[in-house]
C-alpha cells in the first residue's frame, strides 16, 4: 500500500532532526502550560481533586502522544529533487505528496521564527499559481534552505513557462 | 489632445436614484417612528420634502462630480481625473490594456448612456471605468484605445487587427445596424456573428430546475405548510429564503439573460443581462480549465452548465460572481463545441478513465459509481457527483502541480485521492477515492504529459 508514497527516485530527503525537537517543545508549552494553570486554579478554587487528577491525566496524556507523534512526522516528512519536477511527501495519518514542476514554481520562500532559528531550521515553500499546491518543507537546516531555494529558483527561471 | 475631455453631462442624473432611494428610506423611518401622529397631508408633504430634498442633493453632487471628472488621451496612456475633494487620478498605460469592454448598467440604459470598462494587465488597480459616454462616443474610445493597445504591443483581448478596422466602415455606420449585426445587438458590438446564444425559455426553465434554486423553495414551501397546519408555529426566517431565491435569480437569470457567445480574434466574447448589459472577453490564453456542472434534473432534459477559471480575472462584482460562468444552460453538443473552441481538440467524453473502485463505497453509497479519473494526451479529466454530477477538465499545459492525498480510513480501504492543481477559481480537478495502485501511476502520467505539453506549446502570456 505504501509503494503509493514511495520517492520517485531512489530515497527520500529526510527534514532535520530538529524539527522533532521543536515540534516536542511547542507541546510541552502548549499543554503543559494551560494544564498546570488549570490544575492549580481548580485546586485552589474548587478544590475537586478528582478533577485536577483528570486534567493532569490528561495533560501527561497529550504530551506523550506529542511525543511520539514529533517523532514520527518528522520521519514522514521528506522531499526529492527529480529532473523535472520537486516532490514533497509529509503526513502520518493524513499522508500528502505533491509533486511541482519546476516549470511552474513562481517564487520561493525560505522562512524561520525565532525559535527555529534557534534550531538552525528554517521552513521552505513553493509558490505556483494555484494556491492549492501549499508545498511547504519545514525543518530544512538553514544554509541547505537557501541553496534549496536558489537552485529552485534557478531551474523555475530556465525552465519556466508563463501561465 | 491635450484638453482633457468630459463624459457626457447626463452622468449627473444616473446615481440621482440611489439619493432617491435614500430619501424614501428616510420618509419609511420617519413614518415608522412618528406612528399614527400624522395626518395623511401632512406626511405626504413630509416625504415630498424629504425626497425631494434627496433628488436635489443627488443632482448636485452629480453635477459637481460629473464637472470634476475628465480623462486624457496622450500618447501613452489614458488618464482618468476625478473626484471633487480629493483628487484622483488613474491611469492606463496602453501596454497594460487588458480588454476595454462596454457595459449598460441599467441606470445608465435608462438615459442610453454607457459605462466603458478597461482591464489591465497585473496589479490590483485592475480595472477603470468612465462613466457614461454615449454609444457612438463610447464605442469610438474603444476601438481607440484597443488600436492604441494594439501598436503598444500589448496583448489586448479584440484588439482589431489590420483590416478589420475597414469592415462596414465608421463606427456610426454600425450604429446604424451594419450588415454584421445579429439580431438583438447593441450598436457597440460589432464582431463576428453569435457561435451560441441561450434563449431565455431555456435559462428559466433550466434555473427552475436547478438545485440551487429548488432548495431555498421547498424550504419556504416547508415552512408555510408548517406555519397553516400548526397554528402556533410561527413563520420565522422566510425571509432569508426569500432573499436567497432572489439571489439566486438575479445571478442565474437576470443576469445570464441572452447570453450570447462570439469569437473574437484573442478571446471569446460573452454579452449577456437584462436590466444590465454587460460584455466580457474570455482571453483564449489566459482559459485555464473547465468545469462542467449537470444536475441531476438537468438530465432528462440534456442541459449542462460549463465555468471557467481564467488567470487573473478580476472578479465581476455587479452579477454576483457569473463572470466566471461559460455556458449558464446549453445541450452536450453545444458545451463541447464551446470546449472546442477554447482547447483544440479536447473533447472530455472520449477521455480514458480509471473508475472508482467498488470498495470505496463507504466514501459515498451512491456516488462512488460516478467518480473516475483520467487522461489522454491533451487533458486530464475527473468527474464525481450524482446529484450534481461535476467533470473538471484541465489541459495538460495548464497543469500547476500534482498531488496525492490519503486518510487513514482511505488506506484502510485502499484508495487515495489524485488532485491536478490549477489557479484559484471554480474548477477542482480531484478524482476522489480512486484505487490507490492506480492513483501513482495516474500522477507520474500527469506530470508527465504536463510536461510534454509545456515543452511543445509556444509560452504564452
Amino acid at each position: 500500500m505504501d509503494s503509493l508514497f514511495d520517492p520517485p527516485a531512489e530515497a527520500w530527503q529526510p527534514v532535520s532532526v530538529a524539527l522533532r525537537t521543536l515540534h516536542r517543545l511547542m507541546f510541552v508549552i502548549w499543554i503543559g502550560v494551560p494544564t498546570a494553570i488549570a490544575c492549580v486554579a481548580v485546586a485552589l478554587v474548587l478544590q475537586w481533586w478528582w478533577l485536577v487528577a483528570v486534567l493532569a491525566a490528561a495533560g501527561v496524556a497529550g504530551i506523550v502522544w506529542g511525543w511520539f507523534w514529533a517523532a514520527r512526522s518528522q520521519a514522514a516528512w521528506g522531499f526529492a529533487e527529480n529532473a523535472e519536477d520537486l516532490w514533497i511527501r509529509r503526513g502520518v495519518a493524513w499522508k500528502r505528496l505533491v509533486a511541482v514542476p519546476y516549470g511552474r514554481v513562481q517564487y520561493v520562500d525560505v522562512t524561520a521564527g525565532p525559535l527555529q532559528r534557534a534550531y538552525g531550521i528554517a521552513t521552505v515553500s513553493l509558490h505556483t499559481a494555484s494556491s492549492s499546491t501549499s508545498a511547504v518543507i519545514p525543518g530544512v537546516p538553514a544554509d541547505d534552505a537557501v541553496r534549496l531555494r536558489d537552485r529552485l529558483t534557478e531551474l523555475g527561471k530556465t525552465r519556466g513557462s508563463g501561465i | 489632445m491635450t484638453q482633457g475631455q468630459r463624459t457626457h453631462p447626463a452622468s449627473a442624473f444616473v446615481r440621482v436614484w440611489l439619493w432617491v432611494a435614500a430619501g424614501l428610506f428616510a420618509f419609511g423611518r420617519d413614518l415608522v417612528e412618528s406612528g399614527g401622529d400624522r395626518s395623511l397631508l401632512s406626511a405626504l408633504w413630509v416625504g415630498l420634502a424629504l425626497v425631494g430634498a434627496a433628488a436635489l442633493l443627488g443632482v448636485v453632487f452629480g453635477y459637481l462630480s460629473w464637472r470634476f471628472t475628465r480623462y486624457f488621451i496622450d500618447g501613452r496612456e489614458i488618464r482618468i481625473e476625478s473626484g471633487i475633494l480629493t483628487r484622483r487620478s488613474r491611469r492606463a498605460p496602453y501596454e497594460r490594456i487588458q480588454s476595454v469592454d462596454i457595459a449598460e448598467p441599467f441606470a445608465a440604459r435608462i438615459f442610453r448612456l454607457c459605462e466603458l470598462r478597461i482591464e489591465l494587465a497585473g496589479g490590483d488597480d485592475s480595472r477603470l471605468s468612465l462613466q457614461y459616454l454615449r454609444h457612438s462616443d463610447a464605442d469610438r474610445l474603444r476601438h481607440l484605445l484597443l488600436q492604441r493597445a494594439y501598436e503598444a504591443g500589448s496583448q489586448a483581448v479584440g484588439a482589431p487587427v489590420a483590416g478589420a478596422t475597414t469592415d462596414g466602415g465608421s463606427v456610426e455606420g454600425h450604429a446604424e445596424g451594419g450588415p454584421t449585426s445579429g439580431p438583438a445587438l447593441g450598436p457597440h458590438v460589432d464582431l463576428s456573428p453569435p457561435i451560441l446564444v441561450v434563449r431565455p425559455l431555456r435559462l428559466v426553465v433550466a434555473t427552475l430546475l436547478s438545485a440551487e434554486f429548488l432548495v431555498p423553495t421547498l424550504i419556504m414551501a416547508a415552512l408555510l405548510v408548517a406555519g397553516m397546519l400548526f397554528p402556533g408555529f410561527v413563520i420565522v426566517g422566510l425571509l432569508p429564503f426569500l432573499f436567497w431565491v432572489a439571489q439566486v435569480i438575479m445571478s442565474r437569470v437576470v443576469a445570464q439573460w441572452d447570453f450570447t457567445l462570439r469569437r473574437a480574434p484573442t478571446g471569446l466574447h460573452v454579452t449577456r443581462g437584462l436590466l444590465s448589459r454587460i460584455s466580457q472577453t474570455v482571453p483564449y490564453d489566459r482559459v485555464q480549465a473547465v468545469v462542467v456542472h449537470q444536475a441531476a434534473l438537468w438530465r432528462p432534459l440534456h442541459l449542462q452548465r460549463a465555468d471557467v477559471t481564467v488567470a487573473g480575472a478580476s472578479r465581476d462584482t455587479d452579477s454576483g460572481g457569473s463572470s466566471a460562468t461559460l455556458v449558464p444552460v446549453a445541450t452536450p453538443d453545444e458545451v463541447r463545441m464551446v470546449l472546442g473552441e477554447l482547447f483544440a481538440d479536447v473533447d472530455p467524453a472520449v477521455v480514458p478513465r480509471t473508475r472508482a473502485p467498488r470498495r470505496s463505497w463507504p466514501f459515498a453509497p451512491i456516488g462512488w459509481r460516478f467518480r473516475a479519473a483520467g487522461s489522454d494526451e491533451r487533458a486530464f479529466v475527473a468527474e464525481r457527483g450524482w446529484v450534481t454530477h461535476r467533470t473538471d477538465v484541465v489541459p495538460h499545459a495548464k497543469t500547476q502541480s500534482v498531488a496525492v492525498t490519503q486518510g487513514p480510513l482511505q488506506r484502510w480501504r485502499g484508495v487515495a485521492d489524485l488532485v491536478v492543481h490549477t489557479p484559484d477559481g471554480p474548477v477542482d480537478a480531484t478524482g476522489r477515492s480512486l484505487a490507490a495502485d492506480d492513483v501513482r501511476a495516474l500522477a507520474t502520467t500527469q506530470l508527465a504529459r504536463a510536461r510534454h505539453a509545456r515543452e511543445t506549446s509556444p509560452s504564452a502570456m
